[in-house]
């Protein structure tokens, strides 16, 4: 099944009040809240001409003296654009200041902000997660409305994640982005981050917060300092994750004739299905996976995504020339696509020629772009299809984005040497 | 064929009268004497146009010289485009002059005729194309073409129906373009030979068809899709460019070369602009890559493909592009 998490940030122009149930809340959710309401803040992003709010979140007192930390995702227009947004708190009671931008982790969402104002005691870190079934408290400030408790429990971290995400069943809804879950001590033991729907919530640990402060100095970063961070960090993690899915012979599946890579990874989701055309002549049988946890960097940038589909297509009763006409005319409008836009990437340039493999001719595409500000990432689209039969072929399309050169081509070579044909499988 | 050039013998000359509309009315030669003009019948030349007088001109020799005299007209007589009443003037080769609402127009015996207009349609290769064997077969290829660019675009089985409808729309259009050329035809040359130009037209859509499909297909087998492009764009202005030539051929008098020139810049008017629109659409910023491989059954295929490391060093260069874009 298909199934994407929401990102959080609350767009002015999406607010809309929405009713709740009232809850019963305990009297310790109470004293929670009278405790450790004025550590919590409210983070909004300011574009600065017209002093207008371009977005809305949640941060916490943490760590030293004046320091708050919330999601990446929350303060993306402030990291993309420093010059045109600023970022400022407003606490519960009303007090309004400005942040400066220390540190971030856009693989965890995480961002590290800094007030000079005089703050209340910051919020202590617990870095072992709780046992499942602990009763937990997301605090933030959801669609605008003010600060909110919200209990919960605490439900293991999500086993098929490619980062460690914890899952919170409780409601978490768009603006509380950022908050702090509190145990009952008050220690903060993650940080709202996404949501399913239907009290499926999913938290940062609090350990890379922790990281995250350990790798961070004192003062605001500048623009060069935060892409060598952001690029460092996007490097890092790309190395790791093809690191994880070289080590092993790719996982396959069968359709058909053909073998072809299947789920990589269990952080890969996977499904597929046959369709027929209205016309009757065409038979398709896809199959298609993808990483679950993609890295947001900006609304015009998704990073860190593995995609791929394999499309099976025959026509028994169709002629070859006709039929290859029409796999022709599939490429027209290719099925999975990146986005990106022209501050932020490069075109595409694409090579396009035959290649061959053990018993298997293919006409291949593949296409490269580079990141504009975050030196020696590419995204790739690669695009094969077999040239093997008159009368059936399979068209596969392999997505990479966020990679360096050397893991893309890695990657993109063990993708085709997955693939066999029913001369070679067993 | 160059034809000798023949000078009129003179005197006479001679002297047209053209009506409202420009239309040669009457034609007459001239032997030098007094001829008296005008919308009474005792003159010499009878005009019969309500706006000139009974008596309305006057031409004569005068010292060898040909003379035209106005008697004083009511509406008076007006040298070419002159505004001034004309009382008298010599006359000289080639002079209109405007009376009423006719004109006269005048030929002295020294002017060179102009040569022979040649007829397209009776000479040379396009000749052919006037015979009904030619016009019909080419008829029955254009529409042969127009059936399998539609099996090829269209994978499900085309009923009768389905058939006459996708190949109404290309077959009104091809008479569309053949109608202007006859008007052009007919307006240039007074006869509009419709069915040539329709002839013309079905071969330009059969070589269309038949030399893109081709190179399509030697692109696919040679691996060529880089070359293709430029090689399809290159090869509908050629054709496009012999298509027009052919239609003006039919009609115009001017030379070869200028014809040819002339056809070229029609065929890039035509196709220049979506060849550069494609290029532009290809150079744009798009978050889709251009995934346009040619695709053709495998036993079209010539060329061995290379393993996927060579086919993975060659992206390199690739590598260098995207770097150099992303830095500027």
């Amino acid at each position: 099944m298909k199934f994407r998490y929401w990102i959080l940030p609350l767009i002015l122009n999406c607010c809309f009040p929405r009713l709740v149930w009232a809850q019963a809340v305990a009297a310790d959710t109470a004293d929670l809240f009278a405790d450790w309401r004025d550590r919590v803040l409210q983070i909004q992003v300011i574009e600065k001409q017209t002093q207008s709010k371009s977005g809305i979140g949640s941060g916490f007192l943490a760590g030293p003296a004046g320091f708050v930390f919330t999601n990446y995702h929350v303060i993306a227009d402030l990291a993309n654009h420093p010059g045109e947004y600023e970022a400022h708190y407003l606490s519960e009671s009303g007090e309004r200041g400005t942040l400066q931008l220390v540190n971030v982790d856009v693989v965890h969402d995480l961002a590290l902000l800094r007030s000079d104002a005089q703050h209340p005691e910051p919020l202590a870190i617990a870095e072992l997660a709780p046992r499942q079934g602990t009763r937990l408290y997301s605090m933030g400030f959801p669609y605008d409305i003010g600060l909110t408790i919200v209990e919960g429990t605490y439900n293991g971290l999500l086993e098929r994640s490619l980062y460690e995400r914890m899952h919170f069943t409780g409601s978490i809804n768009p603006g509380m982005s950022g908050g702090p879950v509190l145990n009952q001590a008050g220690a903060v033991i993650g940080i709202n981050v996404a949501t399913a729907g239907n009290q499926v919530g999913f938290l940062v640990p609090a350990k890379f917060a922790s990281r995250l402060l350990q790798d961070s100095g004192d003062e605001p970063i500048d623009s060069a300092g935060l892409h060598a961070t952001i690029s460092r960090q996007l490097q890092d993690n790309q190395a790791d994750i093809a690191a994880r899915l070289l080590a092993n012979a790719m996982s396959t599946t069968q359709l058909k004739n053909y073998r072809v890579a299947g789920e990589l990874a269990d952080w890969m989701s996977c499904w597929g299905n046959s369709l027929q055309s209205p016309s009757e002549v065409m038979k398709q049988v896809y199959y298609q996976c993808q990483s679950q946890d993609d890295i947001f960097l900006s609304d015009a940038l998704t990073t860190g995504v593995i995609r791929f589909q394999h499309d099976l297509i025959s026509a028994e009763q169709l002629q070859p020339l006709r039929f290859y006409h029409q796999l022709e005319k599939r490429s027209y409008y290719p099925q999975l696509r990146l986005e990106g836009n022209k501050e932020t990437v490069s075109r595409y340039h694409c090579q396009s020629g035959f290649l061959s493999h053990s018993e298997l001719n293919f006409k291949s595409t593949f296409c490269v772009r580079a990141y504009r500000q975050l030196a020696g990432i590419y995204d790739a689209y690669f695009y094969l299809t077999s040239l093997v039969d008159d009368h059936e072929a399979l068209q596969s399309t392999l997505i990479l984005a966020g990679f360096s050169w050397e893991n893309l081509v890695q990657l993109s070579e063990a993708f085709v040497n997955t693939i066999a044909w029913r001369a070679e499988l067993p | 064929m160059s034809e000798p050039e023949y000078a009129m013998s003179r005197p006479p000359g001679c002297i047209e009268i053209l009506n409202r509309n420009g239309q040669l009315v009457h034609r007459q030669l001239w032997d030098g004497s007094r001829i008296q003009i005008g919308r009474a019948l005792d003159n010499e030349l009878v005009v019969a146009d309500p706006y000139v007088c009974p008596h309305h001109l006057l031409l004569s020799m005068e010292g060898g010289q040909p003379q035209i005299q106005d008697l004083d007209s009511l509406n008076g007589s007006y040298l070419g485009n002159s505004k001034n009443r004309l009382e008298s003037s010599p006359l000289r080769d080639g002079m209109t002059l405007n009376f009423g609402h006719s004109q006269l127009r005048f030929h002295s015996g020294t002017g060179v005729l102009a040569p022979t207009l040649r007829d397209s349609a009776r000479l040379g290769f396009l000749s052919g194309l006037s015979s009904p064997w030619v016009m019909i077969s080419l008829a029955i290829l254009a529409l042969l073409v127009l059936y399998a660019s539609e099996l090829l675009q269209d994978p499900g089985k085309l009923g009768l129906l389905g058939i006459a409808e996708e190949m109404s729309y290309p077959m009104i259009g091809i008479i569309l373009w053949a109608g202007f050329w006859a008007l052009l035809n007919r307006v240039l040359a007074h006869r509009s030979h419709f069915l040539v130009h329709l002839a013309i037209a079905f071969a330009g859509v059969t070589s269309l068809f038949v030399i893109s499909q081709l190179v399509l297909i030697v692109g696919f087998a040679l691996d060529w899709d880089v070359a293709v492009w430029w090689l399809r764009w290159m090869g509908r202005i050629m054709i496009m460019a012999g298509v027009v030539f052919a239609h003006i051929r039919y009609f115009s008098q001017a030379r070869i070369r200028r014809q040819a020139l002339l056809a070229g810049c029609a065929a890039v008017l035509l196709f220049g602009t979506p060849a550069v629109g494609s290029f532009i659409e290809k150079t744009q910023f798009s978050s889709l890559p251009w995934l346009d491989p040619l695709l053709r059954p495998p036993a079209y295929q010539l060329r061995e493909g290379v393993p996927v490391e060579t086919f993975m060093q060659r992206a390199q260069s690739l590598r260098e592009r995207a770097d150099d874009e992303a830095k500027d």
